[in-house]
């Protein structure tokens, strides 16, 4: 309280050299605290999807992995992941048009975000229809489909992300100055997070 | 590459290095072998993982790491030496370390 006082007492320019405010910390600012937190948390629970792939495939079955008679739409998957990737690039042409104040390229970047996630969840929804097993027929279907349906329901988290920037974007909430497209940006981090879930999802998966 | 958790555009920058890291395993398992890409694979995210640690570290920062050790701060008065069993009480004055054996009493056989 006495280091406060005087930090006080040299005016609102001084350094507070005093302990940090109460539930705050003075090594890391709370909001990228909050967003290291979430992204670990994320981080350990696809590792142990990863874990129980991976016991499965080397400990369980090592020699029928995957099991007879399954073939995976490789190629289907594969043009799922330029889809998802795209939209990376297009989401971050969004953000780099709103910081040099172009609203038209925010919009046009964040609806193709938008468009090309939904056209991923939509060939993926698509891909567990034809692909010929359920997650009931055996330990294969069940880890393919939740290790893939854990990174469709990020997906989709993402879009609700999107559909809430994108609304903003239309009604002029964005600027150029980062305080004022922090409503893009954390989606955009939120999103090349699950960009980079998908590409270690899809080389595990589909090509190893 | 920057902090992915402050800015887009460093985030962005990490996915284009996941791109490249797994288009030279999708080539490793086409070219060689699935066993290989694999390894590769486990290779590559442990040297993401030891970059995240580090990362982590650095801006977290140590516990003890800015505060200054005992003993450091000049004036001599904290300096303390094994030849003189005192310490300070909350009011400063000084007092006789106790004792393994309280006076009066007999020390457990």
């Amino acid at each position: 309280m006495e280091s406060a006082s005087i930090a006080v007492g040299h005016g609102a320019a001084a350094e507070h050299h005093g302990p940090p405010e109460f539930h705050r910390s003075a090594r890391i600012d709370q909001t990228v605290l909050g967003i290291l937190l979430f992204i670990l948390s994320e981080i350990m629970l696809f590792a142990a999807f990863f874990a129980a792939y991976f016991f499965l495939r080397v400990v369980v079955s090592p020699n029928t992995w995957p099991p007879t008679g399954i073939e995976l739409p490789v190629l289907i998957a594969g043009i799922n992941t330029v889809v998802l990737v795209s939209s990376s690039f297009t989401i971050h042409y969004a953000l780099e048009a709103i910081k040099h104040n172009n609203h038209r390229g925010l919009k046009l970047g964040l609806g193709l975000t938008w468009l090309l996630g939904a056209a991923f969840l939509f060939i993926q929804i698509n891909e567990y229809v034809h692909i010929g097993f359920t997650p009931r027929d055996g330990a294969f279907g069940t880890i393919f489909f939740s290790l893939t349906g854990l990174h469709g329901a990020h997906v989709f988290i993402g879009l609700l992300l999107l559909t809430f920037a994108n609304i903003r974007a239309w009604r002029g909430h964005f600027g150029p100055e980062q305080k004022n497209h922090l409503g893009v940006e954390v989606p955009g981090i939120y999103w090349h997070f699950v960009d980079i879930m998908w590409i270690v999802v899809f080389v595990t998966i589909y090509i190893i | 590459m920057g902090n992915p958790l402050k800015s887009e555009g460093a985030a962005f920058r990490w996915l284009i290095a996941f791109i490249s890291g797994a288009v030279l395993v999708i080539l490793v398992a086409l070219l060689m072998s699935s066993v290989a890409a694999a390894l590769l694979g486990f290779i590559l995210l442990a040297m993401v993982a030891v970059f995240i640690v580090k990362g982590m570290a650095h801006m977290l920062g140590s516990p003890d790491g800015d505060e200054d050790p005992v003993g450091s701060a000049g004036d001599g008065q904290d300096e303390r030496s094994d030849e003189s069993p005192t310490s300070l009480d909350s009011s400063g004055q000084a007092q006789e370390e106790p004792s393994e054996v309280e006076p009066g009493t007999l020390p457990d056989s």
